[in-house]
């Protein structure tokens, strides 16, 4: 009888609630039809990424830990180049490298050489003979929006995408639909920072539309002062450009995309290994022309083929003085084909075949030819309470045999909260001067595990925390003898990271601010040429602890203001050879305001204060590889506008 | 922004004036957003402190000697009230209150811009537009559109209910070839997150112009919006409840005389809308 009574009261309270609910839609729909009118944080978390998954899938359902800065945070972050803007991701932190160049670590794993893919509108930017990355060459204002995997992108990149995948979007046709022009200057403390200037153009007509994003700039990476680790030392400012010069066509007819880009960066430095300063400003150019043709047709109702042919030319690390001579040049054929079935909007399959052919030419001989197939799929499922996707992909290289890199995700969303695992694994494939330097060199290995779970506590706030482990095995690492002048690739010992993070979104009527938090330990590192001490939890160059803060606030209709402060604990780096220092914890402060038809329609204005308290920031080398601390760009302030029309 | 926040917080902060005999209470659906921005309009627009009930986090007890309760939201607008009591009522789209059954005075503050205002707004836009459809869904809608067909020479209109979300595409594709262009009224149970983006996907990619009736909708990729802002709506209040205070009888629906006009460049220029430096002067917004 009690049981009963309790029944009947439990179906008498549902259908009350039930009732009550069905008595009001009209306020839940008015509730939710006003709500579009304000930028809201439901819009930001909605927004759907194809990166971890060739098909668009919202961030909280995404089969990745992914996070996307868009077009809108690019405009008013005031970001000076990508640099920037990636070190607004607590995940990612830069280190220095060798020849005045920079290199990225992802949760505290150094990746400068072949560990983190960078694409740019579909055309791989990691230069073939080593894998790295010219950061500073990517104009930002042509970007609509960067998507990045903070782990291992296995199924559909592999290869060079181990840790981490920065996809870069540029501007379609009808992002620009007409023509926009935009300039910046900045000054810092003692001497220019940068001058840029560029020219937008797009159109959209029926089924045919049209780009053309062109840019220039000459920049430079510091105007400190750099000191080796003999006590020698040089102003940066004249020693230490960034030049680059970018031209992205496209053309589209419905499905079909042809495009070209021609991109030269270069860059001076004076900073040779160890002891040893160039007298004069080296000059190092990394010219890279790309040219694709991609289609996207529906074969059935269901089913969508996508195929892509494309040629690269490169010369990566082209130096002609008598410092460091080098001249390869790279041609780089792709093609593909990938298939997209979706079956129904709980269900999808996507698989597909890529080829790629990279041609390496030196000019007394000494070439090279790799080839690499790869097949692979991936499926997910939607289940009551969950997505479950799987998926794999097969390396067969003509070097480096065959891997393989699975990959499982479950992710959940039930009402506010939602909730990844993800388990997959990766490659990292030996390039070519690692071939040429070891033949014996094998892929390194990795496996990482993931979380992340979020609550959206109100129309306003979105929590996450996350957690991760990650495993590299052969791991590929850099030797140089500061003697012998010998240099080499080895697999060495086992490293990785465990770690976790935490993030806080808030977004209203135009406001908005995002403070992420990350905090890793290096204690499975076995490899003692980055470790900041035998056991210790550090590695060298990236901090335990980083926490970002980014914000922006309408101050007036047309006038934004947007703070920012990236916070590095204690950093290890050498200091001289063999000597290993703590570096301290730093605050870097940064403030933008932008105004936007202030003075006349289609009018943008920005003014910028970087570093607003001198941190001096430097990028510290994230392994034993004799290089002092670069010095990264001292406060500047900048001035920039734009005008669409 | 901010200092509209401000503004905002000044108001709600700020302690209420004591509550004299006649005078007038504020119920807010949510003190937050929309409703938030027209009630601060609304309290500039009053000599004394209004107080104000957020019925999302309390509960409604009407203090006494209240002679009109001014509600910013429908669902504020359902609360029951003394039938005596006079109550105006704004950003309540598609909701209407039975003033049959009330002794005082019932007054809705319309969303809609009037229909001859409109078509004359959107003539100037796009002169060459003859045909107009105007989708709706909210059963009120069905009167409320009632003259908009005969508004004004020269311009067909035909309005077209929407009975199921999943109707839309079929009738999108019946408009191509049979409109010049097509006007969503601010109907929350047409427009949604997903409805708009289904609007706008169809309107860029068929090059055919969508007018909506707010700013926020403009954004989201229709080509322009006209309609009146919440600002505006909360001024008019003011302005409804001063003559009911003097005696002054009002109709059951009052349209605010202003309504101002955004144009969202990048969507016009995909929907091959070109627009004169007057219509774009006339402009309140202007999105790139």
């Amino acid at each position: 009888m009690g049981i009963m009574k309790r029944s009947l009261s439990i179906i008498l309270l549902f259908i009350c609630a039930v009732a009550s609910f069905a008595q009001t839609p009209a306020s839940s729909d008015e509730d939710r039809f006003f709500r579009l009118e304000r930028e809201s944080l439901e819009e930001l978390l909605n927004i759907k990424t194809s990166v971890a998954s060739r098909i668009p899938v919202e961030l909280r359902r995404t089969p990745g830990l992914v996070s996307v800065i868009t077009q809108q945070d690019i405009r008013y972050s005031g970001a000076r180049n990508l640099v920037d803007l990636l070190r607004q991701v607590p995940a990612f932190e830069f280190v220095s490298d060798v020849q005045g160049t920079i290199g990225l670590g992802v949760r505290g794993s150094s990746a400068i050489e072949g560990k983190v893919r960078v694409i740019l509108d579909g055309v791989t930017y990691n230069e073939v003979m080593y894998g790295t990355v010219q950061w500073d060459r990517f104009p930002v204002d042509q970007i609509e929006r960067i998507e990045i995997i903070r782990g291992p992108g296995s199924v559909i990149y592999c290869g060079l995408g181990e840790m981490a995948i920065v996809n870069i979007i540029t501007k379609s046709p009808g992002a620009v639909a007409g023509s926009r022009v935009y300039s910046g200057y900045g000054q810092m403390a003692e001497a220019r920072g940068r001058v840029y200037g560029g020219y937008q153009f797009g159109r959209v007509s029926g089924d045919t539309s049209f780009s053309a994003l062109a840019h220039v700039s000459a920049a430079q990476r510091s105007d400190r002062k750099f000191t080796d680790f003999s006590g020698s030392s040089y102003r940066m400012n004249g020693n230490s450009e960034l030049g680059s010069k970018n031209l992205n066509v496209f053309l589209g007819y419905k499905g079909l995309g042809l495009r070209f880009i021609a991109d030269d960066f270069r860059l001076s430095e004076r900073d040779h290994f160890d002891a040893v300063l160039y007298p004069g400003a080296a000059k190092i150019s990394y010219p890279v022309y790309s040219f694709e043709v991609k289609d996207s047709f529906r074969a059935a109702e269901k089913l969508r083929l996508e195929s892509k042919l494309a040629f690269q030319y490169s010369r990566p690390w082209h130096e002609t003085d008598r410092y460091f001579p080098y001249d390869k040049t790279v041609r780089k054929y792709t093609g593909g084909l990938t298939a997209f079935y979706e079956p129904g909007p709980a269900a999808g399959l996507m698989g597909g075949a890529e080829f790629v052919q990279d041609k390496i030419a030196a000019p007394g001989g000494g070439g090279a030819r790799y080839d690499n197939l790869a097949l692979f799929a991936q499926a997910s499922m939607g289940l009551p309470a969950f997505t479950f996707t799987a998926g794999s992909r097969l390396d067969s290289n003509s070097n480096n045999g065959t891997e393989l890199s699975p990959r499982l995700a479950l992710t959940s969303q039930v009402n506010d909260f939602n909730f990844k695992a993800i388990y997959s694994g990766g490659f990292r494939a030996p390039t070519a001067e690692n071939i040429a330097l070891n033949s014996k060199i094998a892929p390194e290995r990795t496996t990482a595990a993931e979380f992340e779970a979020g609550y959206k506590a109100s129309d306003t706030l979105f929590f996450t925390a996350s957690a991760f482990d990650i495993t590299i095995r052969r791991t590929i690492l850099y030797f140089y003898n500061p003697v012998t002048y010998d240099e080499t690739y080895v697999n060495s010992s086992r490293t990785g990271t465990r770690g976790g993070g935490l993030g806080l979104k808030y977004s209203k009527g135009g406001n908005y601010a995002d403070l992420g938090y990350i905090i890793y330990s290096a204690a499975k590192n076995r490899v003692t040429h980055t470790q900041a001490a035998p056991g210790s939890s550090a590695v060298l160059g990236l901090p335990r602890h980083k926490a970002v803060l980014n914000s922006r606030y309408k101050l007036a209709e047309k006038i934004t203001a947007s703070p920012s402060l990236i916070y590095l604990s204690k950093r290890y780096g050498y200091s001289a050879p063999g000597a290993i220092k703590a570096y301290p914890e730093i605050l870097q402060a940064n403030f933008y305001l932008h105004m936007q038809d202030c003075f006349t329609r289609g009018l943008g204005l920005g003014f910028g204060v970087y570093d607003i308290f001198g941190s001096n920031h430097d990028f510290i080398q994230s392994y034993k590889g004799g290089h002092a601390p670069l010095p990264n760009a001292s406060r500047e302030i900048l001035l920039k506008a734009d005008y669409a029309f | 922004m901010l200092f509209k926040s401000l503004v905002c917080c000044a108001v709600l902060f700020a302690p209420a004036g004591p509550l004299a005999a006649g005078d007038t209470v504020a119920v807010l659906s949510s003190a937050s957003g929309v409703y938030l921005e027209a009630f601060s309009k609304f309290q500039a627009g009053s000599v004394d402190k209004i107080p104000y009930f957020d019925i999302s986090r309390e509960k409604l007890l009407l203090p006494p000697g209240t002679r009109t309760v001014v509600a910013f939201g429908s669902k504020a607008a359902r609360q029951t009230y003394p039938p005596a009591i006079n109550l105006v009522y704004l950003l309540a789209p598609g909701y209407f209150v039975d003033g049959d059954k009330r002794s005082g005075a019932t007054v809705k503050v319309s969303m809609l811009t009037p229909a001859e205002r409109l078509l004359t707004g959107l003539k100037e836009l796009q002169p060459k537009l003859k045909k107009l459809i105007v989708f709706w869904r909210s059963s009120a809608y069905a009167d409320l559109l009632g003259d908009y067909p005969s508004a004004l020479t020269g311009v067909e209109v035909r309005t077209v209910q929407v009975k199921r979300a999943d109707q839309l595409p079929g009738l999108l594709r019946s408009v191509i070839g049979s409109a010049d262009a097509f006007w969503l009224p601010p109907d929350p149970l047409l427009i949604s997150q997903e409805s708009i983006k289904i609007f706008r996907d169809f309107s860029l990619s068929n090059a055919i112009p969508m007018y909506v009736s707010t700013k926020g909708l403009a954004q989201k990729g229709a080509c322009a919006a006209i309609g009146v802002s919440f600002a505006e709506m909360g001024a008019e209040a003011s302005a409804a409840v001063k003559k009911l205070s003097k005696g002054i009888s009002l109709p059951r629906v009052i349209y605010p005389a202003n309504s101002q006009l955004t144009i969202n460049v990048s969507a016009a220029k995909r929907c091959r809308l070109s627009f004169s430096s007057e219509v774009t002067a006339k402009a309140a917004s202007l999105l790139p």
